[in-house]
């Protein structure tokens, strides 16, 4: 079963167009990437699914209600120097759902305490997010999606910014979270991980080229396409990416 | 100590307060020159409920300053969003034309034979001498209405300062959050003008976010801090305004802030260069 199914989508900001006639599936369960070049319509996209954005035109049809989805948005998004600690970002979505005289209930601080230790930010749960580092920034976004504990979660380039054993740590937890069951959809702008990070790819360039699983999908001659250069040199071995 | 320098004291603190809660919203969405267009944009209403009317009574008056000064808080907006208008020149455009056009029907005014519209233009610099006690029960009315929705609001107002998009996100309406922001503004902004004037009466909404941000690091640090400096420099510049006859309460008011935004920035740097030195 679909989780998303979007059919025809038109949107753009004042002269420029984002997306046109976008169609694909996003299939519920496991983990979706959202691939293309710059100014192809990712963010867009992603935005359009979880009611942040309105299309001109087109129709969405979703298994979920936005309560359900948790959104990692850019990190260029708020202002750092915002005054609160890590954990306070972190529990900021939670916090709403009690009145204001009441105590937090155990289960809100577990979850705050379990996201901040899969996102290695225990250590950083009182510190300013404005002494935090771009990565760590991006690690406290996760860390809020994570804590709370959705079906679904969206991600507009969650690895920017972010060390290389840091992100390979991090896609494991969102792996084992897509294992839990939950659905996983990723903007990401590295194509060398794509094959080992996605098992379903929409491929934009304002539109869908393609959509389907990874394996039908990851083509060299198509990404050729998207991307305007040769990516990969043909060998023997399974395509690699040219240096 | 006389009755007419504790009501000047009561109803200056409870409208400083309110500024200095309000201006952390401001600051944290840099927003901070909102006050200054209010307080401008005030005036141009104020003079036409007074025109239509021909009724000199606050309550009135203020009901038409509210409405223009909310007018010219939505026509911000939309021009904010305008690709090749940058934020400061809509709102300098905004300001000045507000301004220009509220001097403009005061003139108009002070030309027409109707001496009931004499002391209008004491809401250019307020006058805080003149304050009676309804006005300072109105003023802690409208303190109690705005904390009052705050209070309830208090996580879905973090969450909408730091992310807008995460807070709509959960099904916080930002509408209703931004819109009565807006009247707050406005409230607090027509109840400062009545004392400390047009021109000065945006530093309140500036001055005590910006004074208390180096020292505090939470939000809610943040609104105790700012409340509390707003309080202080009100009775500061009160007290010090009765000392001699024909001071102006609401200058030295902001006089105050401006010293002690000076002495929190001066502290600040010096801590920030002895602690390098270190």
């Amino acid at each position: 079963m679909n989780l998303f199914s979007f059919n025809s989508i038109d949107f753009q900001y004042r002269q420029v167009v984002a997306l046109t006639q976008a169609s694909g599936v996003i299939p519920t369960g496991g983990i979706t990437g959202i691939i293309g070049p710059n100014g192809s319509g990712k963010s867009t996209l992603l935005k359009i699914l979880c009611g942040l954005l309105k299309p001109a035109s087109g129709t969405i049809e979703t298994q979920v209600l936005p309560s359900q989805m948790a959104y990692v948005a850019q990190r260029q998004t708020v202002d750092w120097d915002y005054p609160a600690t890590v954990k306070e970002v972190v529990e900021m979505p939670l916090a709403i759902q009690t009145p204001w005289y009441k105590r937090k209930p155990q289960s809100q601080v577990e979850s705050v305490h379990q996201a901040l230790a899969l996102t290695g930010l225990t250590d950083f749960a009182d510190r300013q997010i404005q002494a935090l580092s771009g990565g760590q920034q991006q690690r406290v976004f996760i860390a809020r999606a994570l804590a709370l504990n959705l079906p679904v979660l969206l991600l507009d380039e969650p690895f920017a910014g972010v060390d290389a054993p840091t992100e390979a740590h991090l896609f494991q937890v969102l792996k084992t979270v897509a294992e839990q069951g939950k659905t996983v959809v990723m903007v990401h702008h590295d194509l060398s991980a794509i094959p080992r990070y996605f098992d379903h790819l929409i491929v934009l360039k304002n539109t869908v080229i393609a959509n389907g699983p990874t394996a039908k999908v990851w083509n060299p001659d198509l990404l050729a396409q998207v991307f305007g250069i040769s990516l990969f040199q043909k060998s023997n071995a399974p395509e690699e990416l040219i240096p | 100590m006389n009755s007419s320098l504790i009501g000047v004291a009561i109803g200056l603190v409870f409208i400083a307060t309110l500024a200095g809660i309000l201006s952390v919203p401001l600051l944290l969405r840099r927003q901070a020159l909102s006050g200054d267009l209010v307080a401008h944009a005030l005036l141009p209403g104020l003079v036409g409920a007074f025109m239509i009317t021909g009724i000199k009574e606050t309550s009135i008056l203020l009901m038409g300053a509210v409405f223009t000064a909310w007018i010219a808080l939505r026509l911000l907006a939309p021009l904010q969003k305008h690709p090749r208008i940058k934020s400061d020149g809509a709102m300098a455009v905004l300001i000045s034309g507000a301004y220009a056009l509220g001097v403009f029907m005061l003139s108009l005014l002070q030309k027409t034979e109707n001496a009931t519209q004499a002391g209008l233009d004491r809401y250019l610099l307020g006058s805080a001498a003149a304050l009676q006690w309804q006005e300072v029960w109105w003023a802690v009315g409208i303190f109690l209405l705005i904390v009052g929705g705050i209070l309830p609001n208090v996580s879905a107002l973090q969450l909408w300062l730091f992310d807008p998009d995460q807070a709509k996100m959960r099904g916080i309406n930002t509408h209703r959050l931004e819109r009565g922001l807006e009247i707050g503004i406005c409230l607090a902004v027509m109840m400062a003008v009545q004392f400390v004037g047009i021109v000065l009466a945006a530093a309140l909404l500036i001055a005590p976010a910006l004074i208390a941000r180096p020292w505090v690091n939470s939000l809610l640090g943040l609104w105790i801090g700012a409340a509390a400096i707003s309080a202080f420099a009100a009775l500061t510049g009160t007290w010090i305004s009765f000392q001699s006859a024909g001071m102006p309460t609401g200058p030295w008011i902001v006089l105050s802030l401006a010293i002690f935004c000076t002495i929190s920035y001066a502290c600040w740097y010096a801590k920030r260069i002895f602690f390098q030195a270190k």
